[in-house]
C-alpha cells in the first residue's frame, strides 16, 4: 500500500507497526506483503539490504508485483519477470501509468487500457480509461467519467464519478478506490460505497486488507473500512 | 560533427556580411557587425515564415557578402596565448558537443531559437515574456540551430567566445605589452563565469566582445564604427548600456564633438528601436519584460536585494572585495566567480593610469563607469562581464608595474592559484554519461507533454522550465522567481486557469517549487504569503478543480483542463 511513485525509503508494517528503514531508498516500487521491488533491488522485509539485485531496467512507471511475478513499464513495452524466465510484451506503455498484475492476465494504459490475456486471445484493448488496476481475476479502471470493475468473464460494475485528479487506482477484494472530486475538494471513494470526506483533501488511497491509507493534506492516515 | 560544421558555415557568412559592411575588418569585427546585421533582418521572421529552409538559406544571403571581397585580417596570437587557450577550447568543444542541460540555455537560449523553428514564429505578449527581449543573437543562433542543431549554437558561442579573449589579449598588449596581454587574458580565462559560458550558447560574451570592439573603436576615434558596435552590444542584451555609456563619455570628451556623439548615440539606439516597436506592436511597453508588467504598480518584479551581499553604502564600498572573494558559483552571492587577480590589477593599475593618461585612462574611466552601472543593477558576476574584459586590460597594464619575477609568480597565481571553482567549472558540465539530460527539473513531464499529448496540444509551463525538451507549442515558463507565472496568478486569481484557456492552451505542466522565506528574507511575511505562496497555493488548487492529472514524477505533473 501506498506507492505512488517518488523515492521510498521507508515500509511500515500496519498490523504490527514495525518500521524498516531501508539502506537506500527506491524508486517507484511495487510493493506485495513483506516484499518491496523496483530499479535497485527485490527486498523481503524486515531485511534493509535488497536481496538481489536484478538487471536494471528503464521503468516509466511504477513497478508492480504480487509478491512473486513483477511488471515493469518501459519505454520499449512491458516486462513481466516470473519465477520461470522473463517475457516481453510489445506495446508502448503511457509513462507514470502503473501496470496492473492479474491471474491469467496483465493490463497497462496505452491512452486506453489494453490488456495481454493469456487464454489465447492476446493483446486486447480493453476499454477507454487513464488508470487500470488488477488482483486474482478482477480488473479495475478510471475513465474520464466512471470507474468499473470486472471480473473477467462477468460484467463489469460501474460507479459514476469524478476521479480526475487520481494518481492511480487501488483494488482490494474486488472493491476498487479512488480520489473522487466532490466539487469542492477532493475525497476518497471506494466503489463499495466506502467515502473519506472531511475538510481540504483526502488524496492518494491505497487499500489492503480492509484498510485505506491515505493522505490528508500534509498527513498519511489510516482508516478501518470494516 | 554536423553542429561545428553548421557553427562554421554560420561564422563564415556573417564575416562575409560583416565584412561587406565594413569592407576592412578584423575578423571578429566583421563577424559580431555580420551578426548584428544578419540578426536585424532576421526580425521579421519572428511574426511568421521562419521555416527552418528559409533560416538556412538566410546564411548563404549574408555569405554574399564576400563577393565585394572585403579585406579580412586574423588576429594575433601569441603563443603563451594559444597555450593557455587550447585546453580552454578544447574543453569548452566537449560540452558544445554535449545535450544542452545548462538552466538558461534550456529555458531562454536554447529554446528561443528552437521554439521558433517548431512554431515557425515567435510571438510576444505576458505569456511569452523571454520572447520580447531583443533577440538578435538568438536569431543567427536559430540560423545555424536549422542547420546542425544546439552543437551549432553553442560553437558559434564558443567561436565569439575565443574572440573575446583574444581581442582582451590584443588590446592589453598594445597599451602594455607582450606580458599585460597575457595577464588579461589569463584573468579571464582564470574566471570561472567567463570560462563557464564558452562552450555554452549564451549572450554574455558575444555582448560583452560588441563592447570590447565598441571601446576599440572609441580609443581609434571611429565613431561609427563604434555605434555599430554599440548597436549590436544593445541588440545582444541591454546589460551593455552601462559600459556604452561610458564608452560615450569618452567618446565625447576625447573628441569634443558633441554633434556626432549624439548622432552615434542615436544610431546605436536605433538599432534596438525594431524591437521596441514589435513589442508595442503587440500592445506592450518598449522595454517588456523589464518594464510594463500589467501589475507593475502592486507586484514587485525584481528582486535586487536577493543577489550578492546587500546594497547599504558600505556593501557597496565593500562591493569590489566581496565580489572578487566571497563569490559563489551555486548561490545568489553573485552566482559566479572571476579570479581575485582582478582585484589586484584593479590597485595596481592607478598609478600607470595616472602618469600615462591617454587610451589606459579612457578604458579605465569606461570600466568605472561600467562597473557603477552594474553595482546599480542586480549583483550578478555574469551581468559585469560586458564591463570584464575592460577590467582584464587594466589587471594587465596594473600587472606590469611589477617587477619580473613577482609579475610571473602573479602571472601564475592568477592561473593557479585562483579559487578552486575559477579553475574548475568544466567538470560538471562535461557530459560524462549520456542520460544527464534526464536531470533537467521537469525533463519527464516535458517529454511525456512532447510525446502523449494530441498534436493540437498548446501547453501553458507554470513554476518550470524545460522548455527545449518540449516539442509541443507552449506559453509562459519560468526560472528563479517565476515573475511571469506568478504575475499570470496574480493578475488573473481564481480565473487564471479560464484565461489560459481562452489562449488556446489546452495542457498544464506545473512544477512545485515550495518558495523560501529565508530566499527573500527582505520580504515581510505578508508580502512573501501574497506574492509567492498564495500564487502557487492557488495554482495547485485550481488545477485540482479543474484539470485532469495526466503525469506526475515528484514535483511535476502535467494536467489536461478541462474544456
Amino acid at each position: 500500500m501506498g506507492c505512488f511513485g517518488g523515492k521510498v525509503n521507508r515500509a511500515f508494517h500496519l498490523p504490527s507497526g514495525e518500521q524498516v528503514e531501508l539502506e537506500r531508498s527506491v524508486e517507484a516500487p511495487g510493493l506485495a506483503e513483506g516484499v518491496l521491488v523496483g530499479p535497485t533491488g527485490r527486498w523481503v522485509l524486515p531485511a534493509t539490504e535488497p536481496m538481489d539485485r536484478p538487471e536494471e531496467l528503464e521503468a516509466i512507471a511504477p513497478w508492480i508485483t504480487d509478491g512473486e511475478r513483477v511488471l515493469v513499464a518501459t519505454p520499449n513495452g512491458l516486462v513481466l519477470r516470473e519465477p520461470g524466465g522473463e517475457v516481453h510484451i510489445g506495446g508502448s506503455p503511457t509513462p507514470w501509468r502503473q501496470p496492473a498484475l492479474g491471474e491469467g492476465f496483465v493490463a497497462w494504459i496505452e491512452d486506453e487500457v489494453v490488456m495481454l490475456l493469456e487464454d489465447g486471445r492476446g493483446i486486447v484493448e480493453w476499454a477507454p480509461g487513464r488508470h487500470v488496476a488488477a488482483q486474482d481475476r478482477i480488473v479495475a479502471w478510471i475513465d474520464d467519467e466512471r470507474v468499473c470493475v470486472q471480473k473477467l468473464g462477468e460484467m463489469k460494475q460501474c460507479t459514476w464519478t469524478d476521479a480526475h485528479t487520481s494518481r492511480a487506482l487501488t483494488l482490494d477484494d474486488g472493491v476498487a478506490c479512488w480520489e473522487s472530486w466532490n466539487g469542492a475538494d477532493v475525497d476518497v471513494e471506494c466503489s463499495d460505497g466506502f467515502r473519506v470526506g472531511g475538510d481540504g483533501h483526502q488524496r492518494a488511497p491505497s487499500r489492503d486488507n480492509g484498510r485505506v491509507l491515505y493522505r490528508d493534506g500534509e498527513t498519511v492516515r489510516v482508516v478501518s473500512v470494516e | 560533427m554536423i553542429g561545428v560544421v553548421a557553427a562554421l558555415v554560420g561564422a563564415i557568412a556573417c564575416v562575409g556580411l560583416g565584412g561587406a559592411l565594413l569592407r576592412d575588418a578584423d575578423i571578429d569585427e566583421a563577424l559580431v557587425a555580420g551578426v548584428g546585421a544578419l540578426g536585424l533582418l532576421l526580425l521579421p521572421f519572428t511574426n511568421g515564415l521562419a521555416l527552418p529552409v528559409l533560416l538556412g538559406g538566410s546564411l548563404i544571403l549574408a555569405a554574399t557578402g564576400w563577393l565585394r571581397r572585403p579585406t579580412i585580417r586574423w588576429p594575433g596570437m601569441p603563443w603563451p596565448t594559444l597555450l593557455l587557450l587550447v585546453p580552454l577550447v578544447l574543453a569548452a568543444g566537449v560540452v558544445a558537443l554535449g545535450a544542452p542541460t545548462d538552466t538558461d540555455e534550456v529555458y531562454q537560449h536554447l529554446a528561443l531559437p528552437k521554439q521558433l523553428l517548431n512554431e515557425g514564429r515567435l510571438p510576444t505578449g505576458e505569456l511569452r515574456p523571454n520572447a520580447a527581449r531583443p533577440l538578435g543573437l538568438h536569431l543567427v543562433y536559430t540560423t545555424v540551430m536549422a542547420l546542425g542543431g544546439a552543437t551549432a549554437a553553442k560553437t558559434l558561442h564558443l567561436v565569439m567566445g575565443v574572440l573575446l579573449l583574444l581581442r582582451t589579449e590584443a588590446i592589453a598588449r598594445r597599451m602594455g605589452g607582450a606580458a599585460a596581454g597575457f595577464v588579461a587574458v589569463a584573468a579571464m580565462a582564470g574566471s570561472y563565469t567567463v570560462v563557464r559560458e564558452l562552450g555554452l550558447a549564451y549572450n554574455n560574451l558575444p555582448t560583452a566582445l560588441a563592447c570590447l570592439l565598441a571601446l576599440d573603436a572609441c580609443l581609434g576615434g571611429r565613431g561609427w564604427r563604434m555605434a555599430l558596435f554599440g548597436a549590436v552590444a544593445l541588440s545582444l542584451k541591454y546589460t551593455a548600456a552601462p559600459v556604452l555609456a561610458g564608452i560615450w563619455l569618452v567618446y565625447l570628451f576625447r573628441t569634443r564633438r558633441f554633434k556626432e556623439t549624439l548622432a552615434t548615440g542615436g544610431a546605436a539606439i536605433a538599432a534596438v528601436v525594431p524591437w521596441w516597436i514589435r513589442n508595442a506592436a503587440d500592445g506592450l511597453h518598449p522595454l517588456f519584460p523589464f518594464a510594463g508588467w500589467e501589475a507593475q504598480d502592486r507586484f514587485e518584479f525584481a528582486f535586487l536585494d536577493r543577489y550578492g551581499m546587500g546594497r547599504e553604502w558600505t556593501d557597496l564600498l565593500l562591493l569590489p572585495w566581496n565580489a572578487t572573494v566571497h563569490a559563489e558559483t551555486t548561490s545568489y552571492v553573485f552566482l559566479g566567480r572571476i579570479s581575485p587577480v582582478f582585484l589586484l590589477g584593479a590597485a595596481l593599475v592607478i598609478w600607470p593610469v595616472l602618469r600615462r593618461r591617454g587610451e589606459l585612462a579612457a578604458a579605465a574611466a569606461v570600466a568605472l563607469v561600467g562597473c557603477i552601472g552594474w553595482a546599480a543593477g542586480p549583483h550578478w558576476l555574469r551581468y559585469l562581464l560586458p564591463t570584464l574584459p575592460i577590467l582584464a586590460v587594466l589587471t594587465g597594464v596594473g600587472a606590469t608595474t611589477l617587477p619580473k619575477r613577482i609579475g610571473v609568480v602573479l602571472c601564475l597565481a592568477v592561473v593557479g592559484a585562483g579559487l578552486p571553482s575559477n579553475l574548475g567549472p568544466w567538470i560538471p558540465q562535461i557530459p560524462i554519461d549520456e542520460p544527464r539530460a534526464e536531470a533537467i527539473p521537469g525533463h519527464s513531464a516535458a517529454r511525456f507533454a512532447s510525446e502523449r499529448l494530441p498534436q493540437d496540444s498548446k501547453v501553458a509551463v507554470l513554476f518550470a522550465w524545460p522548455d527545449w525538451y518540449l516539442d509541443v507549442p507552449y506559453v509562459l515558463s519560468s526560472v528563479e522567481d517565476h515573475v511571469p507565472t506568478r504575475h499570470w496568478l496574480y493578475v488573473h486569481g481564481d480565473d487564471s486557469l479560464e484565461a489560459l484557456r481562452a489562449e488556446g492552451v489546452t495542457h498544464v505542466l506545473v512544477g512545485r517549487v515550495n518558495f523560501i522565506h529565508k530566499s527573500y528574507p527582505f520580504l515581510s511575511d505578508e508580502q512573501f504569503h501574497e506574492q509567492f505562496e498564495v500564487p502557487e497555493a492557488q495554482l495547485a488548487e485550481l488545477l485540482l478543480a479543474d484539470g485532469v492529472l495526466l503525469f506526475e514524477d515528484n514535483r511535476y505533473a502535467v494536467w489536461r483542463l478541462q474544456p
